[in-house]
């Protein structure tokens, strides 16, 4: 097939060449690309270029996923391997990326790794990275505590 | 998407202007994003999802229920494909043809469970130094075939 170059700019200015082949994997580039065909330079506004560099990455490595299991297990590996450099702060940036660039295994990917790294954290953490309010009275807070008492440590639990 | 959480959307926003600096660095994800990563958290992991705050609770709650949902979408049939009434009727003497050859075909259905059952009882019963009871489901079962054949 084509070996077309496409430039993609980040929202700081940054500009990144990729083959054709690499930057539809970008469904939103993909779906430009089909409407007119003599594009080749994209801005895309809403990523800066850090997260654009790292999406750019996984496709570059999924370009061509080949069915056979060798394959399979090679790219999950590197997927785990990719997943481990970010902290969550990235990874949410990362997912929002993904989600607007319309990159489906991305967003599967670190969906899934969010799920992985919350599911160890403190609620008032998981309230800090998800911005969500704590909601509950102290009656309310103790009520949840009690119902699943089993699930907490003795110590953080009171006693009744 | 869910009113309720539209509303923890509405206190977010609204909270996000004067919570400390490295909390407004953080982005804040799409409801439909949030909610894909919270449903991929093991089940394990619910009590402490249900304390971050009421709206985790009951979507924690929703999940269960969905999960209980399709659990329970399948027939009876699928597990039992024999009904006890069915059984019922094997012992009553056909009065078609059709009944005739519906009971047959159940004897065999049943013959079949039978040898399956007491093999694997001769298995336990061999592990268990019982044997006497596999065989009994044995041979109860080859008197059942004898005594068919030699009815029809």
């Amino acid at each position: 097939m084509s070996s077309n170059k496409i430039v993609l700019t980040s929202s700081d200015g940054e500009s990144f060449e990729v083959e054709e082949v690499v930057a539809r994997k970008l469904q939103i580039v993909g779906h430009m690309l089909e409407d007119d065909c003599v594009i080749n330079e994209i801005p895309l506004q809403n990523v800066t270029g850090d997260i654009l560099s790292m999406v750019i990455e996984y496709c570059k490595t999924h370009v061509d996923e080949e069915e056979s299991e060798e394959a399979q297990t090679k790219l999950k590996t590197w997927d785990e391997e990719f997943m481990k450099k970010f902290d969550i702060k990235t990874l949410l940036q990362i997912i929002l990326a993904a989600n607007y660039l319309n990159v489906k295994g991305l967003l599967d990917l670190v969906s899934q790794t969010i799920a992985d790294t919350i599911k160890d954290y403190t609620p008032e953490q998981i309230r800090e990275v998800f911005g969500v309010e704590n909601d509950y009275t102290e009656e309310e807070e103790a009520e949840v505590r009690k119902e699943n008492a089993w699930a907490f440590d003795e110590a953080d639990t009171p006693k009744p | 998407m869910d009113f309720r959480f539209q509303q923890t959307i509405a206190i977010r926003q609204a909270t996000s202007g004067k919570e400390s600096s490295s909390a407004v660095s953080m982005p804040y994800l799409p409801d439909d994003i949030l909610l894909n990563c919270l449903a991929r958290v093991s089940r394990l992991y619910y009590p402490t999802l249900s304390l971050v705050s009421k709206v985790f609770a009951m979507q924690r709650r929703k999940n269960r229920r969905m999960a209980q949902q399709e659990l329970n979408v399948r027939l009876s049939s699928v597990f039992f494909p024999i009904s006890p009434q069915q059984i019922t009727n094997h012992f009553a003497y056909p009065a078609t043809e059709d009944e005739k050859s519906q009971q047959d075909e159940l004897f065999k259905i049943l013959n079949m469970s039978l040898v399956i059952i007491s093999r694997f009882w001769f298995i336990k019963s061999e592990q268990h130094k019982v044997k006497d009871w596999g065989k009994d489901l044995m041979s109860i079962s080859g008197k059942i075939g004898e005594a068919f054949k030699e009815e029809r």
